[in-house]
Parts: structure tokens; C-alpha cells; sequence
């Protein structure tokens, strides 16, 4: 039973054997061989990267017979006597277990007596982090000023556990990982001395598997040794660490790419029973995506990597977005935190993957990934929308300029009114503006009794009638509330006009809808122009008037309007809206369906008031005077 | 059920059991192994037989070990000077413990022949007791053998794992397992719910005459049955029944399991991989289910259950968790109807 690890067998025995870490080396070298040694050492770092080992060569090497030497010659009696622990004046001190502060006493006591056999004691207290914090302070004193003969090293894998006073006092070095280079360098040197026949890439997977350790290295090719002790290839390699081949790797990386939660799953479960590690499979996966987000965006990476070499691995890389990985990287990353510290890291796992393949969730990305162009296409919209609103203004305002001057003046000036009736009109108006003419006084009547204030002016246009003004008012007077109530009890109209002729009219002005509200003022929208000019007739709207005044109990005026040319008002609004504008003024109607009908009296209301002054006439003779 | 031969356990585990048996013949076996993989996996048999391969002295020419000698008897028995085997009950494992175990290896050996301990569920290490083993397991003497035997390999300290070899035992396939139920007779929900909890034949054997599993897996099913129903609420359903459930932890960690395993069915069903349903008798019921719901809430769900699931062991009020995870899931399936409904 005379076997010993490997990693055992190859502790290097002096510095020249020491892979990698030629930092510590050369400067321990130097520092030997110019007598300038000092008497506190720290050496941190990861595990596997040779602190004891160097600790040990140190102490070798200040105590060979040769001093001072560069390098422990390993023949004197000294050389040997260390490094078979014969010789008691190197200390090696497991501060695990001998933490507590009555063992630093105890090793303080003993310092002061001289060495036995060679010329310096060393001390090498391997674990400190492991001390109390009464045993650090004990041995603070100590440490700053220990007798001429006395040297400490202090090794660490955590140096972040030691306290500062202590750190002070040591000559600090830090331990990097050995790199895959190194590591591989001294595996081919194990490899050439214990026979072992083994494939490079296999040897290679070892190398990167040991993540920076040594010791990792050396006992992993021990393990895969013992596995297939003739001859050892890169599957046996992956099947005694559990890593996974690079087929399957890419095999599964393709499904999620590709989004197929079924097949992930199944490559994934297929992997379980052979025995792979789910925390392994994760990390390999991710480690799969990291290279292809290296592979996208910086190239090759540094060490020799055989996947980037893969066909397959560059097609898949060329066909993902950095996005889609990122988004499959965040995934992975929380994953293998959960798998930690989970006892179901399996339905950890199973989540991952069918989340990283939720189509849902990936539109999401994609949106993200569109959004730019359409966020492009939006603004170029917008400003040809503003270019065609400009130019459509432009015209308004060319075909209308005298309708809005003449609103400005008729309030003030009747006769000048009188003149813009014949106004020559180029528009359908003109029908009107002769109608009109034949019943000024008529008009005149109703203006008095039925209009709004908004549209009391007379001008023979269709802003007489759908006025811009009115729905001006109404919307830059918007109340968001009064109209949801009102669209809420909207049947009340009905319900409040049964009888006739209320009710007829009621009905069909409850059939429209309600846009905007400004509390005495609405404006209802309906399918057809030709209705809203009914609508808009003064003796419609009077009847109207009344029965919304039934149903709400107070004074509403509105507007009719046909639905599209309402959308069209609105949006003009709302843009001008948006640019921060109040008060806004808006561009008049224009539409050829919508009639100025502020004129119209219906037959039936001239047929009935000529009734009226008949009988009246007929009663009264001829103190009846009709005026009108 | 001791392990007898190396063919016999290589059986179970092919890949390991090749690794052990080639190391003992071609003597290469190295000082400090941990044994890594589920519970079942034949981890402490394999502790066993290679304790027992290491000190019988009338080995067969395939490293098996006889069996009926005065060493392999009292391996069998536990009673073997020179056999540590350190359990402990369900806690951390002491600084003290291993500090014996150490100053017993520091002296010379009862009996001649090499020595081994082996420490179960070296995951329950703490700071200190790994720390302690760190020196001597890098150097143990002459002829001395440790092995670790831990379902969680990743919390044991990364100087501990460099030091050691690590075998990965796979899990027993839950295939087999199922099918060894159903064989003896239970039925096929109860298997194949069962062989998703556990890989360890023996545990699932007596969870499956427990009349409370019965009776978890039964809810399961019940309050995915009442999850259609808007009348009736699960958070009451599970009221009335959950004093059964929540008295004993590992009822409560089961019932969780199974939850989670009926809501994982759904998203299976949903992304359409209907190979692995667990609740196999109730397609019909979960492919109702799966359109209920959509698969990033049934995703949220799953985060929400799994998270419980590793809370359970602190010391929080269960009850009310419950309550609020039955809350939100019901409230999932509702959000797909009542979501619909406002959109009109």
C-alpha cells in the first residue's frame, strides 16, 4: 500500500520545479541569495497554486549548508532532513486546528529557544485564517519583532479573513491561478515519467478543468488514470470530471437557440442519466454561451480553445443576436445560484430551459431589437404628417380667410353682416346664401331664441352652423367627468322623453355618441353627415335642447358632427395638445356632405306659425299686426 | 443490504465502480475520496465495500473482497478497529467530532492493516471541523484512507475538493424505480409521483404504504380539480386538509413537490413535451389547466414554489406561506379569465 497521489509524488523541490509563480520565485531567489530575508512572510492565494510548496523549498533553501544559495541543493543533511520532517526546527503548524489562542501562547514560549540543528526555525503556519482573533493578537508582537533565528510564513487561502495588523507586519504575496499553459506544461512532465499514455486534447481538458489549480490537475489524471489505466482519451476525461462532450453541448445550446424547450429538456435528462452533475451541465452552458459572446464581439480568446474552432459552434454564434445571449446568460447565471443552494436543482434547471426557449419572453427581446426601427419609422411619419397638416392648413386657410375675419366683425357690425350674405361663395353654400336672402327675418327670429352665442353670428357659411369655435370651446374646456357621466346615464334621454315630440327626436339623438363635454356644451357624433345636419336644424335642435334639458336638468347645447370629420378635429387637437399648446385654435370644417342649415326653418314650424297669426287674425281682426 | 462484489455494485454505478475496481487492482488507489451524488445512489454501500476490499486479507483475484473473514464480518457489523464511519444526527458537524477522529489517527493502530473513516453527509461540515481536516487529509499517514460521502458537493470548501478525488455516483434511474413499484403493485400515479421524490428504492417503499403521501398526492389532484371551479377557493380547500400536511416537515416538503410537480406538468404540457408527465392520469385535466394560464405566470408560479421550497427548512410560519402561494396561484388561473373579460 505503498501509493501516493500524484500530486504528492510531484511536489516540486526547489524553485526551479515551482510551475509557474515566478514573481514569488525570482523575488525569494533574490532576496536568499542577498542575505535580505525577511522575517515575515504571507503567501495567498487559491488553492492548488503552491503556497506550502514554496513555503517549504523556502525553508530548505535558508537552511541548506550552502547558504545563501538561490535554490535548496536538496543533497546536504539540512535539504533532507526537511524535507522528510526529520528535523524539528521547521514547524509546520495546522492553525485549523490549533487556532485558539493557548496554542499561540504556547508556539510564542518556544520561539525564544534557539534551533537545534540548523540555522534558522521556521515556522509555517498554514490555514491562518483559521485563527481566532485573541491567537492573531496574540501573536501581533511576535510577528513584528521574533528573535534573530525565527522566520514565519504565513499561508491563506482567504487573506481577507486576516486582520490588517497582522497583513502590516508580513511581507505579502499574492498567488495567481497557473494558467492552462503551465498547468499543461507540467502534466506532460508527469505524463513522460509515470508512463501514462493519454491524448493531448484530453490532457488538455484536464488542464482547463483544474481551473488554475495544480493539485486539481494532477489529481484529476490520477482519477482518470485509475479509470482506463492502458490508454486515456477525451471521453474518458469527461466522464470522470462530468463535463460534457462538445457535441452535446452544442446539441443543446442549438435547441435553445432554435427554441425548442422539448428537445433541451430531453437532451438535458438524457445527460442526468449518464451521470452528469446539474451543476456542471449549467456551468458548461454557460461557459458554451460566454465564448460564443466572446467569439461575437472580441474574437478569439487568449487561450487555445477548441471550440471556436467548431463549424457548428460558428454557425450558431453567427445566427444569435448579442441580445438573445445576454438574455440566456441572465437566466443561466441565477440558475446555477439557485442549484447551488437548492435540494430540487433538477426543476431549477427544467425552469431555465424552458424559460431561455419562452417564445413569450423572447418576442419581448425582439421587440427591444425592432423597437429602433420603428421608433425611426414614427418619426418619419410624424413629420410628413406635419408637413401634409401644414400644407392642408395653408389651403384652409387660403379657401377661408374671410369666413373667419367676417365672425370677428359681425358681432359689431350688422349692415357689414349684411353685405357678406352676398358674398359671392364658391362652395355649396351658395344654395343657402340665396334661401337665406329670402328670409332674413326669419333668420333673424331664431337667432334670437335658438342659437347658441357661439354661432349667434349670421354668416351664410357652413361655420354657422358647425362652427369651429363651438367645438373649440368644448374641447380646450374638456370635462373628462361630465362626459363619462353622461355616456353612463346616456338612456336617460329616453327614458325621460316619452312623449312626443320629444320623443322621436330623443331617440335618434340618443342613437349618436358622446365625444367631449365642457359642462353646458357637448358634441355628438354620428354615422351620417346627412344626420347631423337634421340634427343640427334650429327647430331639431330646440326640441332637443329641451329634452336633454328634461333628462340632465340643465342647459346643454351641442354640436352634431358625422364621426370621421370629429376624429379628424380631435387629432389636430390632440397634437397641438401635446405640444404644449392651450387654448388651442383649431382649422375650420370642411366637408361636403355638412350643410350650413342655421336658416332652415322646417315646413312643419312656418306651417304651424302661419296658423297661429291665421287664427289670431281671425279672432282678433285687424288689431293683429304680424310682425316680423 | 451490503454490497457483496464489485460487479455487483459496478451494476449500479458503471462508471465509478470501473474507477475503484481499476485503482485497488492496479494499486492506485488514492488516500482521500468523496463520494458525491444523490441519496440511494449506494454511496455508503460503495464506502463499505471498499473498506471492506482494503482490510480483507483474502482478496479474489477481481479485488473482491471474501466476505466471510474476521475483517469483513466486523466491516459488516461496523464494529472493525480500524473502520471510522462518523454520522451525525441531522446537524453540523462538530469541531470536536473530527478533532477525535484526528487524535485516534494520531495513534498507532490496534490492529495492523490500513485504516479508514468515512464521514457522512459531509455537506453539514462547518467552518471550523473542515477546516481542521484540511492539513491531515493533504498528508494522512502511512496506509490511511478517508472517504466523504455528500449530496452537495458544492458547499464543501474548495481546498477540501482539490485534495480529494471525487467520484460522482448518478442517480438510480426513476424509470426503474417506477416500474419496481408498479410491479409490486401500487399504483401507477403513486410511482411515478413517487419516483420523482425520491431515487432511494428503500425510502420510496415506505413512503408509498405512508397513508399521508397517499393522501398528498390525492389533494394535489383535488385542488387542481377545484383550480376550475370559481366558486370554490383552494386557499379553504387546503384549510380544511392541511393539518394532516403541515404537522410533519416531510409531508409538508413532499406535498410541496408534488405541487410543484402538477404545475410543472402544466408548463410540460403547454410547451407540448408530454414524455414526462407526472401526473400521467390526469391529462386530461391538465391540458384544461395549461390553457387557463399563461406559460410566464406558470413560470412565476414556479419560481414563487421553488423559492418556499428552500425556505422550508428555516423556521417560518408555513401555514401562512402556503396560504399565499395558493392565493397567487389561484389568482393565476383567474387572471386568464378575468383578463379576457376586461379586455370587452
Amino acid at each position: 500500500m505503498g501509493y501516493r497521489a500524484l500530486y504528492r509524488v510531484y511536489r516540486p523541490k526547489d524553485f526551479t520545479e515551482v510551475t509557474g509563480q515566478k514573481h514569488i520565485t525570482i523575488t525569494l531567489q533574490n532576496a536568499l541569495q542577498n542575505n535580505k530575508v525577511a522575517h515575515a512572510y504571507l503567501f495567498s492565494g487559491p488553492r492548488g497554486t503552491g503556497k506550502t510548496s514554496i513555503a517549504k523549498i523556502f525553508a530548505k533553501a535558508i537552511n541548506c549548508e550552502q547558504a545563501p544559495v538561490a535554490n535548496p541543493c536538496n543533497i546536504c543533511p539540512n535539504c533532507l532532513g526537511i524535507q522528510d520532517g526529520s528535523i524539528s526546527d521547521v514547524i509546520e503548524i495546522d492553525a485549523a486546528s490549533n487556532n485558539g489562542v493557548d496554542e499561540i501562547r504556547e508556539l510564542r514560549d518556544k520561539v525564544k529557544y534557539l534551533p537545534g540543528y540548523v540555522r534558522y526555525k521556521v515556522y509555517i503556519i498554514d490555514e491562518v485564517h483559521m485563527l481566532s482573533t485573541n491567537a492573531f493578537n496574540a501573536l501581533l508582537k511576535t510577528l513584528e519583532e521574533p528573535p534573530q533565528h525565527v522566520i514565519f510564513i504565513l499561508c491563506t487561502t482567504e487573506p481577507q479573513k486576516i486582520p490588517l495588523t497582522i497583513l502590516s507586519r508580513c511581507q505579502r504575496f499574492d498567488f495567481k491561478h497557473i494558467t492552462v499553459g503551465e498547468i499543461l506544461m507540467n502534466l506532460h512532465e508527469v505524463i513522460r515519467k509515470e508512463e501514462i499514455v493519454i491524448d493531448e486534447d484530453a490532457l488538455e481538458q484536464i488542464a482547463i478543468f483544474a481551473e488554475g489549480g495544480l493539485r486539481d490537475a494532477q489529481s484529476l489524471l490520477d482519477q482518470v488514470h485509475a479509470y482506463s489505466p492502458e490508454y486515456i482519451k477525451l471521453d474518458d476525461v469527461n466522464q470522470v470530471c462530468g463535463a460534457i462532450s462538445v457535441e452535446k453541448q452544442i446539441d443543446m445550446a442549438k435547441a435553445i437557440i432554435e427554441m425548442q424547450p422539448t428537445r433541451a429538456i430531453q437532451s438535458m435528462n438524457e445527460l442526468i442519466i449518464e451521470g452528469k452533475e446539474l451543476y456542471r451541465i449549467t456551468l458548461n452552458l454557460l461557459d458554451f454561451f460566454r465564448n460564443m459572446l466572446m467569439f461575437k464581439n472580441v474574437g478569439i480568446t487568449g487561450v487555445a480553445n477548441s471550440i471556436l474552432s467548431n463549424e457548428q459552434f460558428i454557425q450558431l454564434a453567427k445566427m444569435t443576436s448579442n441580445r438573445r445571449i445576454f438574455f440566456v446568460l441572465d437566466i443561466l447565471i441565477k440558475t446555477l445560484n439557485d442549484i447551488k443552494w437548492s435540494n430540487s436543482p433538477k426543476l431549477y434547471l427544467e425552469l431555465a430551459f424552458v424559460k431561455m426557449t419562452d417564445s413569450e419572453t423572447d418576442s419581448e427581446a425582439k421587440w427591444i431589437d425592432s423597437m429602433e426601427k420603428i421608433e425611426n419609422r414614427i418619426d418619419q411619419l410624424e413629420i410628413e404628417s406635419q408637413e401634409i397638416k401644414k400644407e392642408r392648413a395653408i389651403r384652409d386657410v387660403q379657401q377661408s380667410v374671410s369666413p373667419i375675419k367676417e365672425n370677428d366683425t359681425v358681432d359689431r357690425e350688422d349692415v357689414h353682416s349684411e353685405k357678406e350674405t352676398t358674398f359671392p361663395e364658391p362652395t355649396m353654400d351658395e344654395p343657402q346664401a340665396e334661401a337665406k336672402a329670402d328670409q332674413p327675418d326669419e333668420e333673424a327670429l331664431l337667432d334670437d331664441t335658438e342659437k347658441a352665442p357661439a354661432t349667434r353670428s349670421k354668416p351664410c357659411n357652413l361655420g354657422n352652423t358647425y362652427n369651429i369655435e363651438f367645438i373649440e370651446a368644448v374641447l380646450n374646456n374638456g370635462n373628462r367627468d361630465d362626459k363619462l357621466y353622461l355616456i353612463d346615464h346616456w338612456d336617460r334621454l329616453i327614458k325621460a322623453n316619452q312623449t312626443l315630440p320629444h320623443q322621436q327626436y330623443a331617440a335618434r339623438f340618443a342613437s349618436g355618441a358622446i365625444k367631449a363635454s365642457s359642462v353646458d356644451k357637448i358634441i355628438v357624433t354620428f354615422s351620417s353627415a346627412a344626420f347631423c345636419n337634421q340634427m343640427m336644424k334650429p327647430s331639431v335642435k330646440r326640441i332637443v335642447r329641451e329634452a336633454l334639458y328634461k333628462a340632465f336638468n340643465r342647459e346643454i347645447d351641442y354640436m352634431a358632427l358625422p364621426e370621421d370629420i370629429f376624429t379628424e378635429v380631435a387629432e389636430e387637437f390632440a397634437i397641438q395638445w401635446h405640444q404644449k399648446k392651450r387654448n388651442i385654435k383649431l382649422s375650420p370644417i370642411v366637408c361636403a356632405e355638412l350643410r350650413d342649415v342655421s336658416n332652415e326653418v322646417s315646413e312643419e314650424t312656418v306651417v304651424k306659425e302661419e296658423k297661429i297669426v291665421e287664427d289670431a287674425v281671425n279672432i282678433f281682426g285687424d288689431f293683429v299686426k304680424v310682425k316680423r | 443490504m451490503a454490497l457483496l462484489s464489485w460487479n455487483q455494485f459496478t451494476f449500479y454505478q458503471p462508471s465509478v465502480g470501473r474507477m475503484l475496481q481499476n485503482s485497488i487492482q492496479t494499486n492506485r488507489l488514492s488516500h482521500s475520496y468523496i463520494f458525491e451524488g444523490p441519496i440511494g445512489t449506494k454511496r455508503i454501500d460503495a464506502a463499505f465495500l471498499l473498506a471492506k476490499t482494503l482490510l480483507c486479507t483474502q482478496k479474489d483475484d477481481h479485488a473482491n473482497p471474501c466476505g466471510v473473514c474476521h475483517h469483513c464480518t466486523r466491516v459488516d457489523k461496523n464494529v472493525h478497529p480500524n473502520l471510522f464511519f462518523v454520522q451525525n444526527d441531522n446537524k453540523e458537524i462538530r469541531k470536536e467530532q473530527i478533532k477525535e477522529l484526528l487524535v485516534e489517527f494520531g495513534k498507532a493502530s490496534i490492529e495492523t492493516g490500513p485504516r479508514i473513516y468515512i464521514i457522512d453527509q459531509a455537506e453539514r461540515f462547518n467552518q471550523y471541523s473542515a477546516n481542521i481536516l484540511l492539513k491531515t487529509m493533504e498528508e494522512p499517514g502511512v496506509d490511511i484512507f478517508q472517504i466523504l460521502i455528500t449530496t452537495q458537493i458544492n458547499s464543501l470548501l474548495k481546498t477540501i475538493i482539490s485534495r480529494s478525488q471525487i467520484l460522482h455516483f448518478r442517480p438510480i434511474d426513476k424509470c426503474q424505480i417506477k416500474s419496481d413499484l408498479e410491479k409490486e403493485g401500487f399504483s401507477p400515479l403513486l410511482s411515478s409521483a413517487v419516483s420523482e421524490y425520491t431515487t432511494n428504492i428503500d425510502m420510496a417503499r415506505e413512503m408509498v404504504e405512508n397513508p399521508l403521501i397517499v393522501d398528498s398526492v390525492q389533494l394535489v389532484i383535488e385542488m387542481a380539480r377545484s383550480l376550475q371551479i370559481k366558486e370554490k377557493s383552494i386557499v379553504l380547500h387546503f384549510k380544511e386538509k392541511r393539518s394532516a400536511i403541515l404537522g410533519d416537515m416531510a409531508i409538508t416538503d413532499f406535498f410541496l413537490t408534488m405541487l410543484t410537480l402538477f404545475l410543472k406538468d402544466i408548463l410540460n404540457y403547454k410547451v407540448r413535451y408530454l414524455d414526462l408527465l407526472v401526473f400521467t392520469t390526469e391529462t386530461e385535466l391538465i391540458g384544461k389547466l395549461s390553457e387557463a394560464i399563461s406559460q410566464k405566470r406558470i413560470e412565476e408560479l414556479l419560481d414563487k414554489m421553488l423559492g418556499l421550497k428552500s425556505r422550508l427548512k428555516y423556521n417560518i410560519n408555513v401555514a401562512l406561506a402556503f396560504d399565499k402561494l395558493l392565493a397567487y396561484l389561484e389568482r393565476g388561473f383567474d387572471h386568464g379569465i378575468s383578463s379576457s373579460s376586461s379586455s370587452i
